[in-house]
């Protein structure tokens, strides 16, 4: 196949990559979402809970921090069934909602650290606290949103998963890199944009 | 494709024969194969639960109702030793292949031109920002074809993992060690590079340890390309034996330990580290 053949071939595939990167996207967002929730509520319970809820807290945070997101998704893929009965209804789990579940839990561990670093910090009048906990939040939002990439193992229909369907319905292996190094472009495009957008919000908050 | 160890080993037990001359994986009087020649699912599937968990504590387990195949079963055994042992060396190469390629590229990093240094600072990047599965599926299933098809080389899937893992945490080590190194090189402008360098890596070494545990952390990922880590074993486990419980929650508690034990030691190795370099100066 020429390059030109090979354009159009990625040119006809983008749709369905697009439909993957923005399911990426959704299950990162949702998944920030409710590990921050979680997250905070554990930071919280570090910084003001009684003597039976900090240890507590503590422990859970050592667990959700130092399991890998890979083994929890693997978790939940095992342990969670496909149909739940909730007050007689049957309630379907799908591998998406697995995934949010198995990436929202390190996203407690990071937002629980950070929220007691943010809770010490204002209670010492440190600058910009704030502002360190937010850098820090979508450091962990873009480290996510590739993470997010291993949902497809267990049948998440996200970019990865889409081009390896895409790979098996194309069936010519010379296109195999071609179709991941796209792919990897896509992340390659949000990560450098992120980066910058770190990189002056750094900048403004070091300034005097 | 490569070669299998467990197709040779039961190829090799299902053409063994006795001393007689008859094979020895063949059906008795009874209509049973032995015990030695049958799988644990087959075993159990055989009632025969005494011969499959025996009398000791894999069978209290089991009565109880856990069922913790490697306790029972010297395949699985074996299968997770391997498993935890090859995801332990995985992360070590990984670790220290990324702490050597992110002081090399530092160090290459500061010591070129500026212009030149935001060029190869785009290129180091790459290595963080692209995801290590699709690293892996890249080189591995990609280039790995190419290599396959066009010269014969199959490439070996731990190779490419503590390549890919190496590169990937040791790209963001590099950027961190740069930091340090030009902010060392500002504070301390008249120290000699060596000093520099063993200051920076002092300065970065909260983020590198949480880099190399994150490292430890992500080799599991190896399992995609079919490496047989820990996961990948207890992938296998679970498919002959369907302990799913059982084996994740050891999964669980394996990674607690040997993350816990990195923490402590990484964080006794930058105590010492500072200790030394205080003594020094």
């Amino acid at each position: 196949m020429d390059f030109p053949e090979i354009l159009m071939t990625l040119r006809v595939w983008t749709p369905e990559l697009a439909v993957g990167f923005a399911m990426n996207l959704g299950v990162t967002a949702t998944a920030m979402t409710l590990g921050s929730t979680v997250g905070y509520v554990l930071g919280v319970a570090r910084w003001r809970g009684g003597r039976a809820v900090r240890p507590a807290a503590q422990g859970t945070t050592l667990i959700f921090r130092n399991v890998p997101m890979f083994v929890i998704l693997y978790y939940m893929a095992f342990l969670l069934p496909p149909e739940l009965t909730l007050a007689g209804h049957l309630v379907a789990v799908p591998a998406v909602m697995k995934a949010v579940i198995a990436f929202a839990v390190p996203v407690a561990a990071v937002v629980s650290d950070n929220t007691l670093r943010l809770l010490y910090d204002r209670a010492h009048d440190v600058p910009m606290a704030f502002g360190s906990f937010a850098i820090a939040w979508t450091q962990y939002l873009l480290l996510l949103l590739m993470g997010s990439t291993t949902a497809s193992v267990i049948g998440v229909p996200e970019i990865v998963g889409r081009a390896n369907t895409i790979i098996a319905a194309v069936s010519d292996p010379s296109l195999v890199v071609w179709i991941y190094g796209y792919v990897a472009l896509w992340f390659l495009v949000a990560g450098a944009s992120v980066s910058i957008l770190l990189r002056r919000a750094r900048a403004r908050l070091s300034a005097p | 494709l490569q070669p299998s160890a467990y197709v040779a080993e039961q190829r090799s037990l299902w053409t063994r024969k006795r001393a007689d001359g008859r094979y020895h994986c063949r059906r008795g009087a009874d209509g049973t194969f032995p015990v030695d020649c049958l799988d644990a699912t087959l075993e159990a599937a055989s009632g025969r639960e005494r011969d499959v968990y025996g009398t000791g504590l894999a069978f209290r387990l089991h009565q109880a109702g856990i069922s913790f195949p490697p306790l029972y079963d010297g395949g699985s055994a074996r299968l997770l030793l391997a498993g935890a042992t090859m995801t332990l060396a995985l992360g070590g190469i990984a670790i220290l292949g990324s702490l050597v390629f992110g002081v090399t590229a530092a160090a290459v990093l500061t010591s070129v031109p500026a212009w030149l240094g935001r060029i190869l600072g785009a290129g180091n990047a790459v290595f963080y920002l692209v995801p290590p599965i699709l690293s892996l599926y890249l080189v591995f299933f990609g280039l790995g074809g190419w290599a396959s098809e066009g010269v014969g080389i199959t490439l070996d899937a731990f190779a490419v993992a503590a390549v890919i893992f190496s590169l990937y945490a040791g790209a963001s080590n590099a950027t961190m060690i740069a930091a340090a190194l030009a902010h060392m090189r500002e504070m301390t402008p008249g120290a000699s590079f060596r000093v520099r360098l063993v200051r920076g890596i002092e300065r970065a070494s909260n983020g590198l340890i949480a880099n190399s545990v994150n490292t430890m952390k992500a080799v599991g990922l190896a399992s995609t390309i079919a490496v047989p880590e820990v996961i990948f074993a207890s992938g296998r486990i679970i498919a002959e034996h369907g302990a799913a419980v059982e084996m994740m929650n050891f999964l669980v508690v394996f990674y607690l330990a040997v993350v816990g034990l990195l923490v402590v030691s990484l964080n006794g190795l930058q105590k010492w580290m500072i200790r030394w370099t205080s003594l020094k100066s």
